[in-house]
Formats: structure tokens, C-alpha cells, sequence
């Protein structure tokens, strides 16, 4: 006997009946896609950490090419700021040769106002010695301190006469980082000097009437001396050079070191040597025949 | 749960899908030869023709592969897979298919002998269903065979509440008729 059912419920308990297998065209469509798809995933999964690396390594040459032009600007800022280094390549400096890296703390008071007022001022370009050029471009590359020394240059004798009559010195200069100088006693040679510059450092040479030249460096340098030291020399360990006035000088020979009542020391006092007068010529001969 | 042979030996389902998670391809194909005769009777139910029930098919079955991860156990596989060939079908049809051009009627209960129904065959049930109307026939899948309320429905095809009743109704009496002509009288004596 059949019974009355929904229909809509006849339906749902019948369609078990339309399950059929799809074409064997479906998994070969569904398996090329997902080959296809694990292509695409290996390929992702070969290039995305490729891709990071890329990346990192993309923003890694950015920060040292940024890193690498703000180390140019510090250099730069550096070398500017190594101005009062006398080495300094890229500054821009007077080229004056008589510029002195060893001023004294008045000396640099004074450079310093000098620059104060030339700020403040218009700018001069100065003599064709002290034009504003950069230093690479300075045909006088280095500044050299001989010049500081060309007071030296001409005769000297010895400022007390009676004391020490025959010591004669001329000085003179050879080329444009030396001046040599040349000390005579009674007519005899007794030692060769030299002031010379080299590598950027001063010495002063003298063979103390052996031949052989020993070398001391510069030490210190002011507006009145200029100590010269080499504690390897054996006595002097110190040769000091001091202008006492624009006509007298003072060579002195010392140790560094000079204990209390033990002072080894030798002065060579001299004063500017001048063309004597027809009538001091005269004296000084007389005096000469009398001895 | 029906124990499943795979590589010779009993496997859970788990396990099954697991492989298929870890993109083992042989679990993948065990997977479709499994549910792929039962979900292609539902894409067929859905098209007039098994070339757009196959085509349905293929693109919900790579989905169901792909996005297997997603699944976390919490529900039936089957009924996961089905939502997606459902899905997939909808979308096949929204592509071709208006859904409001329909017209609004009363309900109307329709009646059928059971017997007439039980001596359908598969070919019959689809030659009835692919002489629906698409909008009578996507309502009546989704109400009658997925279960779903006609408030989702509405939701899922952009249709009012009504216009998916209607064709509910509609989609009862054009069965009714069609059966009658297909030569089972018992349901044209059904009463409505």
C-alpha cells in the first residue's frame, strides 16, 4: 500500500541514486593544477628567501653606500677640522711659509686676534706669498721653519772680544731647508754647524771640529731660543740656540740635565759681526802688534 | 565510520586527511576516488549538463585540496567537501543565472505516492530535474537536499525570503507535473 510522502522528501532519500563517478579527464584536470600549483610553490619557496636575501642584501649596500658618503663627510670634516694639524692636506690655508705650528700661547693670542680681525674685515688676499689657495694646490707644500732662521744667516764673532777674540762665525744659506754655518778660531776651522729640515723636523747638526756630524732635533721653538736635543750625543745632550737681541746671540751647549753645582755647560756668546771702521781697524790691529 | 583501506592497511579518516595536508598526491587521489562519485552527484543535480557538473567539480575538488589545512576536524569531511561543491555550483550559476526573475506565489503542498518515487531511477530524478527551471531547481537543492532554511538561501543567492519560498512552491508543483508526464500517474494524483 503506498502512503502519501512530500515529494520534496521522496527526492532527498533518492538521490544517492545520481552519485557517479566523474570522467577520468576530472583528476588529471585536477592533478595538472595541482602540480602546477606546487610548481609555483616551489618556486616560491626557492625565490622568496632568495628574494629576502636579495632584499636584505639590497638594503644592506644602500646603508653602507649611505654609511660610506657620511664617513666621506666626516673625513671631510674631519681633514677641515685637523686644520691646525701643520699635515693638514685638504685645508685651506695661508701659504705662508713662516706659518710656526710651536707659537707660544702669546703668539697664538696674537695669530688668533689677527684672524678675529680678518673675519671681521674684508678679506685681503694678501702678498702673492699669503694668497688663500688650497694647500694641494700650494706650490709651497710645506711650510719649513728655516726661514724662522734666516736672522742666523751672515757673520758673527764673539761678543766679548777679550775673552774669546778669534771665534768667528758666518752663517749662510744652502737651498731652501738648510743654512750652514761655519765656526773659526784664530783663523782655524773648529766646527762646521747646519740647520736643517728634514721629513718636517728641524735639526741642528754640528761636527764639533771631528768631521762627523751629529744631529739633534728640535725640541722646542719660541721667539727667543730654540732648544735642540739629543740625549744619545754624549755632552752636549742639548744645543740651545738664543737670540738675546737682534744682534747678539747666545750658542750653548748643555746636558738636558743640569744637576745643582755640577752645571757642564758651555756658552758660545756672539754678537753680530760688523764691517769695522777705518779707525777701530787701526785699534784693533795695534792691539794685535802689542800682543 | 566505515574503515578505510589505504596502502593495504586500515586508515582513519584523519590520517587520510593528514596526508593529504602533508601534499601526499596518492592521499589526494585516494580522497577524490572516495567522495568524488557522491559529489558530482551533487554538482549534478545543480546543471543541466554533466560537462557544467564536471567543470564544478574539478574547481571545488582543487579547492578542497588546496585549503585542506583549513579544515580542523570540528565537523563531517563529507558535509565540508559538500558546502564547497554547494558553493561552487552557486557561484557557476550566479554566472549565468538571475535569481529575482521570479515571480511570487502562495505556498502550495504537493503530494506524491511513495511508491511512485521509489521506481525512479537516477536517470529519471535528473531528466525531471534538469526540465526545472534554474531557480526552482537551485532553491530545491538547497532546501530540500542541502537542508538549508530559506533565510540562508535568501542570504546565499541575493534573493529575498519570499521569492525563495515561491520557488520552492513552484519548484513542487512543476515535479508534480513532471512526473505525471513522465508516466508515474501517482504523482499527478497527488493533491496539493
Amino acid at each position: 500500500m503506498a502512503s502519501n510522502k512530500d515529494i520534496f522528501d521522496l527526492f532527498k532519500e533518492q538521490q544517492h541514486k545520481l552519485a557517479q563517478p566523474p570522467s577520468p579527464r576530472a583528476w588529471k584536470r585536477i592533478e595538472r593544477r595541482l602540480d602546477n600549483r606546487r610548481v609555483s610553490s616551489r618556486h616560491d619557496n626557492t625565490f622568496k628567501p632568495l628574494a629576502m636575501v636579495a632584499a636584505i642584501a639590497l638594503i644592506a649596500v644602500f646603508a653602507f653606500l649611505m654609511m660610506v658618503g657620511m664617513g666621506q663627510q666626516n673625513d671631510r670634516l674631519f681633514a677641515l677640522n685637523s686644520l691646525n694639524d701643520t699635515n693638514g692636506l685638504e685645508q685651506l690655508s695661508f701659504s705662508d711659509a713662516s706659518f710656526d705650528s710651536h707659537m707660544s700661547s702669546a703668539e697664538l693670542i696674537l695669530v688668533a686676534q689677527h684672524a678675529e680681525r680678518q673675519r671681521n674685515g674684508s678679506i685681503s688676499e694678501g702678498t702673492a706669498l699669503q694668497k688663500l689657495v688650497p694647500s694641494g694646490q700650494n706650490t709651497q707644500k710645506k711650510a719649513t721653519r728655516i726661514p724662522q732662521f734666516s736672522w742666523l744667516n751672515g757673520k758673527w764673532q764673539s761678543a766679548n772680544p777679550d775673552n774669546d777674540l778669534a771665534v768667528l762665525e758666518s752663517w749662510s744659506t744652502s737651498g731652501t731647508h738648510k743654512l750652514v754655518g761655519v765656526a773659526r778660531k784664530e783663523g782655524q776651522l773648529i766646527e762646521k754647524m747646519q740647520l736643517e729640515e728634514k721629513h718636517g723636523q728641524l735639526y741642528f747638526g754640528s761636527d764639533f771640529g771631528t768631521g762627523h756630524f751629529v744631529e739633534y732635533p728640535l725640541k722646542t721653538l719660541n721667539q727667543r731660543e730654540a732648544v735642540f736635543e739629543n740625549k744619545n750625543a754624549g755632552f752636549p745632550e742639548q744645543i740651545v740656540l738664543k737670540r738675546l737681541s737682534p744682534s747678539r746671540l747666545a750658542i750653548i751647549y748643555r746636558n738636558a740635565e743640569i744637576e745643582a753645582g755640577n752645571q757642564s755647560e758651555r756658552i758660545r756668546a756672539l754678537q753680530e759681526r760688523h764691517m769695522l771702521s777705518s779707525q777701530q781697524a787701526v785699534r784693533y790691529l795695534s792691539r794685535l802688534a802689542l800682543q | 565510520m566505515n574503515a578505510i583501506i589505504w596502502k593495504n592497511k586500515p586508515v582513519t579518516e584523519a590520517q587520510l586527511i593528514a596526508a593529504c595536508k602533508e601534499d601526499d598526491r596518492r592521499a589526494q587521489k585516494f580522497l577524490y576516488d572516495r567522495y568524488a562519485p557522491v559529489m558530482m552527484g551533487v554538482c549534478r543535480r545543480y546543471t543541466k549538463t554533466e560537462e557544467d557538473a564536471e567543470d564544478i567539480l574539478v574547481e571545488a575538488f582543487f579547492k578542497v585540496l588546496t585549503n585542506i589545512k583549513q579544515y580542523k576536524g570540528s565537523g563531517s569531511f563529507e558535509g565540508w567537501i559538500r558546502r564547497i561543491m554547494v558553493n561552487e555550483a552557486l557561484m557557476f550559476l550566479r554566472r549565468r543565472h538571475n535569481f529575482n526573475l521570479t515571480v511570487e506565489i502562495t505556498n502550495v503542498d504537493v503530494k506524491a505516492p511513495a511508491r511512485v518515487i521509489d521506481d525512479l531511477a537516477a536517470k529519471d530524478i535528473i531528466n525531471v530535474l534538469n526540465q526545472l527551471p534554474t531557480g526552482y531547481r537551485t532553491i530545491f537543492n538547497l532546501y530540500v537536499m542541502e537542508g538549508y532554511k530559506h533565510r540562508e538561501i535568501a542570504e546565499m543567492l541575493g534573493i529575498s525570503i519570499n521569492t525563495s519560498k515561491s520557488q520552492l512552491i513552484l519548484a513542487k508543483k512543476r515535479l508534480r507535473a513532471l512526473l505525471g508526464q513522465a508516466g508515474f500517474p501517482g504523482a499527478e494524483k497527488a493533491t496539493p
